[in-house]
């Protein structure tokens, strides 16, 4: 048993050996999201968030992917938009001008040779719920690219309190948020 | 039911043209109103929708009024006619034409330039016509407001003319824009 331990620590130091972190580029990321508003596309980006990330793309295993997002930058190109999602009904700034989604449990997607899932948990409007995010690792001279999105309820969340919270008809804003990503990743 | 106009009479077209846009512009009205009054809330929402879109579809409607219009005589106006009251009738009219292209070209402006998601009736996406800008927004809607005064009062000046030539003066002029009397009974 203990022959079997000193083996398990052996072998996850090997594996970190092959692991690097990396860091984010936030000059050349970018975090997208989009729902809808009266049956129309409305788009919006956070400006300010950032990724850390402890990945091998080899041995996904042992990875861990820590995402931090300003809420409070996020922007749908509005300024009367950008009022409204700032308030207790929305993104409530005041109380909650943070979110998180923290990942340790990264594994190959079937879906490609380069595509991967974090099953982690997100952290939005004091909430914490299960999200499961896919996304394509390309390496690339200087570092690599971390491409991928994710869909949620934003009622899972309270997006959207009171009257807003109906997804059904004309005046509506719709259920589904869609995220998305691209992270310009550098080793630390 | 006659289609063409002539120099004594509209035609079906004319008429109903005339008498959906004034309809369309009095519901305006009352739903920029309303829409503008109400709190933030989905209903506020879907009066603006409902705003737009009967605001878009009164522009569609004057530029296919306008092209009847210029491919068709118009009947001419009472022998009695005043020249002065020509000279006024004629340029009120091309001014009422020019406030229904301008009403909502100034709101399209104001959607565009607020950045505001909108579909025509929930299913035509329509197209910005500007960049999203604060301070356009807020000058074009001082416009639409400004239109909209201009627009109110030149239609009481033309209400009240075309009841001064039914009452005072007398003549067929208001009976003739009026859809045909089998239609009403
Ligand atoms: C939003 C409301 C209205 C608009 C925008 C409007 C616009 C116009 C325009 C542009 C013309 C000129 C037609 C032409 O020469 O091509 C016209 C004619 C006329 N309008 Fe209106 N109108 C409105 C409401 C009304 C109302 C409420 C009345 C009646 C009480 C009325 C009575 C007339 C009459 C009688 C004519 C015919 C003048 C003629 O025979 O030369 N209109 N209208
Ligand atoms: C003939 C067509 C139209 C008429 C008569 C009309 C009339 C009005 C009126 C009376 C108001 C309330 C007064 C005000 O605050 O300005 C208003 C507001 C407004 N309208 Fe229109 N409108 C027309 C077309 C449109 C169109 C096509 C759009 C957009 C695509 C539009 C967008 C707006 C907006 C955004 C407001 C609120 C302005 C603000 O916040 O101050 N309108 N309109």
């Amino acid at each position: 048993m203990k022959k079997f331990a000193c083996l398990a620590i052996l072998f996850a130091l090997f594996q970190s050996a092959h692991a690097a972190d990396w860091k984010m580029d936030p000059s050349a990321s970018k975090l997208e999201f989009a729902t809808t508003f009266e049956k129309t596309v409305a788009p919006g980006v956070f400006k300010e968030f950032d990724t850390r990330l402890h990945f091998d793309a080899a041995k996904p295993a042992g990875s861990r992917l820590d995402v931090t997002i300003k809420i409070t930058s996020a922007d749908m190109s509005s300024a009367d938009i950008n009022k409204e999602i700032a308030g207790a009904e929305w993104f409530d700034y005041a109380l909650h001008p943070q979110a998180e989604f923290h990942s340790t449990d990264i594994v190959r997607s079937p879906a490609g040779p380069q595509s991967y899932i974090a099953h982690g948990t997100l952290t939005l409007k004091g909430v914490q719920q299960p999200v499961d995010v896919l996304f394509t690792w390309n390496a690339t001279t200087d570092g690599a690219i971390m491409e991928g999105g994710f869909t949620v309820k934003r009622g899972q969340f309270n997006i959207g309190t009171g009257e807003w919270a109906v997804t059904e008809g004309k005046g509506a804003i719709g259920a589904d948020v869609t995220v998305k990503f691209r992270v310009q990743l550098r080793k630390a | 039911m006659k289609l063409a106009n002539s120099d004594t009479a509209w035609g079906a077209p004319a008429k109903f043209f005339h008498w959906v846009s004034a309809a369309l512009i009095f519901t305006q009205f009352a739903l920029g109103w309303v829409a503008v009054s109400t709190r933030m809330s989905p209903t506020k929402l879907n009066l603006f929708v409902w705003h737009k879109s009967i605001g878009m579809l009164i522009l569609a409607l004057v530029v296919l009024r306008l092209l009847w219009r210029v491919f068709n005589i118009a009947p001419s106006l009472p022998a009695d006619t005043p020249a002065w009251e020509r000279a006024v009738a004629h340029a009120s009219h091309a001014l009422l034409y020019v406030l229904m292209i301008a009403m909502p070209m100034a709101g399209w402006i104001i959607n565009s330039a607020a950045n505001i998601p909108f579909s025509i009736f929930w299913a035509i996406p329509l197209p910005a016509i500007a960049a999203p800008d604060k301070h356009l927004a807020e000058l074009a809607a001082l416009a639409h407001l400004s239109l909209f005064i201009a627009l109110a009062g030149l239609l009481v000046l033309h209400v009240g003319a075309a009841l001064r030539h039914h009452f005072v003066k007398k003549n067929n002029l208001l009976i003739r824009m009026l859809p045909a009397l089998k239609w009403l009974k």
